[in-house]
């Protein structure tokens, strides 16, 4: 068992290591960003949270807050790391060597899972603890709350890794069968993300928020998610009982998780190792390119080729023409019903767009995925500008389509006046391109190098968080404050205004940092 | 011609090469060697302006830190480990390196077909690089670093992973290439094999150059590998000595 521990310390120091500095020198100053941006995102959580929990109250039901917390957790953590647990069991370099040594399969599979389940937990975390804190503050402190919801913040994540493992399995017990393992394993995994992100929106209609409010929580939702429901039970009424159920809820997807691994660790991981020889027959082309479509055709063909690298980016797309087609029918019906006027129903849709796009670009990640290629790539005559380049415009145009196909739907269900929808395109576009602008620089700032599997050279460095964090806080402020104003103290600040403001900003911030890339980009660009 | 001018690289408080100084003129097939972790990976890295250093290393008269542009023009780097692009086809990544050096259509296949077919990597060029051995990707690296003419080949650990035939046909090139005044500097432990190739040998040990000079002067009646070995031993003296 022993075995197991130290491995899975490996792989969770590892991962810290990466996000915060290997450099006992760097790790204070990147301790503090990172706490600095944490603590900003749990704060503006919490602050929605605050919202939501003040209508809740307003009816004498203000414990709901603690329940749609959870359930918020539950879909980020889906969407989030959902398709990771592919990468952690079945596509990780360490396969070989570690098969070569003497050690029991079950420690490997038990490391890797906790592994996983580390980052799992951290997401989890970043939107539990506001919704605890939120319902706290509207219900009484018992010391049995307390202590349960202390105890299963640990274990929330199980139901994200059961989920995960089940659809890991399933898609590579499907791959192994193919030739073109790649590509399958792409197509599925599109397949099964696009079915959650369905699911969740299916799931979070305000349907459910009508019954939350009128008759409580839905059965179907107690059965699906029955994990949440006994703690949000166990912590409201204190009934150990409750508490108890979710404990053997927790175990048993675990030990679900844990024995569907087992059972396809090896005979998945063996397949994958037997590469397919490809057609030798087909005739070669020599066809010449520019250098920069060149490295745009890599950049493409990186993307495409890692299913991680792909789904991380394109489930936040998706979720983008979701949120449009949602929020455009929802929008229409609070304003039919004068629950919401139009303006704030234009910047819900507007600032969520911005933080979907600005949330997932590939170039956060784009010189970590490189590996150790990037040193072969630096060794050619390729300039710095050209790099970037093709690196940022990859970014910016894997989105663009997304953003004006999300837009015009949204635009075409939810009638808005001109200026607004072209505030609506410039602010959308604008943010993918700053974004990707930016997490490029992070990514130059915080390679990481040196992985074990894609997932961790895509969602598990500081540039990723730094730009996953910057995008959820820069867009969130912005609805609180547009809310605020609204609510608060009546201002009655125009959204073309309010968006114009915002879109000076924006453009202020993507000249500094092109300015900044400009400067100082060519530096971080040898040092790495 | 490739000319070192004291050479320093540290990595944090670790000197990995220090004060390094030395000229491989047009044409020369020079090895460089070393124990584990002398040096010779990092050397080789800054002249392929892979890494910033401290010192001037010149690759035909241009300065890799002021015109590192213009240097890599003319130089090929083979990295000691075949990291390619998996996820594209052989003939993918060969044309991704010609779109770099800017070689135009008619020029590209010739070479391709020249140097991938007389090592042996050819019929597997459509296929996808995720599928090739270790050995099929350094082939396929040593046809990429060859394909733009270089005029200076910096080559880390070029034989490992070679098959015989493979191995022999790239000496050959080698030997073809260096008489074509193009130079070719790179580190190795097969000593026997650079004894046999090699005119110029420079031994590097703890990042310092322990000397340098044509093979013939530095092997005089000895083989390689126990004139290594003496100075590897030497060395060792002369450390437990300052220790003392």
């Amino acid at each position: 068992m022993k075995v197991a521990i130290d491995l899975t310390i490996i792989y969770i120091k590892q991962t810290l290591s990466q996000m915060l500095s290997s450099r006992k020198s760097k790790l204070g100053k990147n301790l503090f960003f990172i706490g600095a941006m944490f603590l900003v995102v749990v704060f503006a959580i919490g602050f929605a949270f605050y919202g939501v929990a003040e209508q809740f109250s307003a009816i004498g039901q203000g414990e709901l807050v603690l329940f749609v917390g959870l359930l918020f957790s539950i879909f980020t953590s889906l969407l989030v790391n959902v398709n990771d647990a592919q990468n952690y069991y079945y596509k990780n370099k360490d396969y070989p060597f570690l098969s070569s040594l003497p050690i029991r399969q079950i420690y490997v599979i038990l490391a890797k899972y906790f592994s996983a389940y580390f980052i799992s937990f951290v997401y989890s975390f970043v939107i539990v603890f506001p919704a605890y804190i939120v319902y706290f503050i509207f219900n009484p402190v018992t010391v049995p709350a307390v202590l349960y919801g202390i105890v299963a913040l640990f274990l929330l994540p199980t139901f994200s890794q059961l989920v995960g493992s089940i659809f890991a399995s399933i898609i590579n017990l499907i791959t192994i069968k193919f030739k073109n393992k790649t590509l399958v394993s792409n197509i599925l995994t599109i397949i099964f993300t696009v079915a959650l992100i369905a699911f969740i929106f299916i799931s979070s209609n305000s349907d459910l928020m009508t019954n939350l409010f009128t008759s409580g929580i839905p059965l179907w939702v107690k059965i699906i998610f029955s994990q949440d429901y006994f703690l949000y039970s166990a912590m409201t009424s204190g009934f150990v009982i409750d508490f108890v159920i979710f404990l053997a809820i927790s175990i048993a997807f675990a030990c679900i998780s844990i024995g569907l691994i087992t059972i396809s660790y090896k005979k998945i991981n063996t397949k994958m190792q037997s590469a397919s020889s490809g057609n030798r027959k087909k005739a070669l082309s020599f066809k010449q390119n520019s250098i920069t479509l060149s490295l745009m055709k890599k950049e493409a063909h990186s993307f495409f080729s890692s299913a991680v690298y792909m789904i991380n980016c394109l489930s936040g797309l998706f979720l983008l023409i979701a949120l449009s087609i949602t929020l455009s029918i929802a929008g229409n019906n609070m304003t039919q019903t004068n629950a919401l006027p139009s303006e704030l129903i234009a910047c819900l849709y507007v600032f969520s767009a911005s933080m979907v796009v600005g949330m997932i670009p590939p170039s956060a990640s784009s010189i970590s995925i490189e590996g150790k290629k990037f040193l072969l790539l630096k060794s050619l005559p390729i300039s710095f500008e050209k790099l970037c380049i093709s690196k940022i415009l990859f970014s910016f145009l894997i989105s663009l389509p997304f953003i004006v196909i999300s837009n015009i739907i949204f635009v075409c269900i939810f009638p808005l006046p001109a200026t607004t929808i072209l505030m609506i395109f410039l602010v959308t576009i604008l943010s993918s391109l700053t974004f990707s602008v930016l997490g490029f620089i992070l990514n130059l700032k915080w390679p990481r190098m040196n992985w074990q599997n894609q997932t961790q050279a895509v969602k598990q460095g500081l540039s990723v968080f730094l730009t996953v964090a910057i995008g959820m806080a820069s867009n969130l402020i912005p609805i609180l404050l547009y809310f605020f104003l609204y609510f608060e103290i009546d201002a009655v600040l125009g959204i073309d205004l309010f968006i114009l403001i915002y879109l000076a900003v924006l453009l202020i911030v993507l000249a500094s940092l092109i300015l900044l890339l400009a400067k100082k980009g060519k530096k971080m660009y040898v040092k790495i | 011609m490739l000319e070192i001018f004291n050479l320093t690289k540290k990595y944090n408080e670790k000197v990995a090469v220090d004060n390094l100084s030395l000229t491989v003129p047009d044409g020369t097939i020079c090895a460089f060697i070393g124990p584990n972790g002398a040096g010779k990976t990092t050397t080789l890295k800054s002249i392929a302006g892979i890494i910033d250093f401290e010192g001037q290393i010149m690759i035909d008269k241009i300065d890799v830190s002021l015109h590192p542009m213009e240097a890599k023009k003319i130089l090929a780097y083979v990295p000691d480990n075949p990291d390619l692009y998996e996820h594209l086809k052989g003939i993918g990544y060969l044309n991704f390196i010609c779109d770099v050096f800017g070689i135009e259509k008619a020029e590209r296949k010739e070479r391709i077909e020249v140097y991938a077919k007389r090592l042996g990597i050819y019929d597997d060029l459509s296929s996808s690089i995720s599928s090739y051995s270790h050995g099929m990707k350094q082939k396929l690296t040593l046809v990429s670093a060859l394909i733009h003419k270089p005029k200076l080949l910096l080559l880390d650990e070029p034989f490992v992973g070679l098959d015989p035939v493979c191995s022999h046909e790239f000496k050959l090139i080698m030997r073809e290439l260096a008489d074509s005044k193009v130079t070719i500097f790179y580190s190795t432990h097969v000593l026997d094999v650079a004894e046999k190739i090699c005119d110029n040998v420079a031994i590097i040990k703890e990042g310092k150059l322990v000397a340098y000079d044509t093979m013939q002067n530095i092997t005089k009646n000895e083989g390689l590998e126990q004139v290594f070995l003496e100075m590897a031993s030497e060395s060792e003296d002369k450390t437990d000595e300052s220790r003392n």
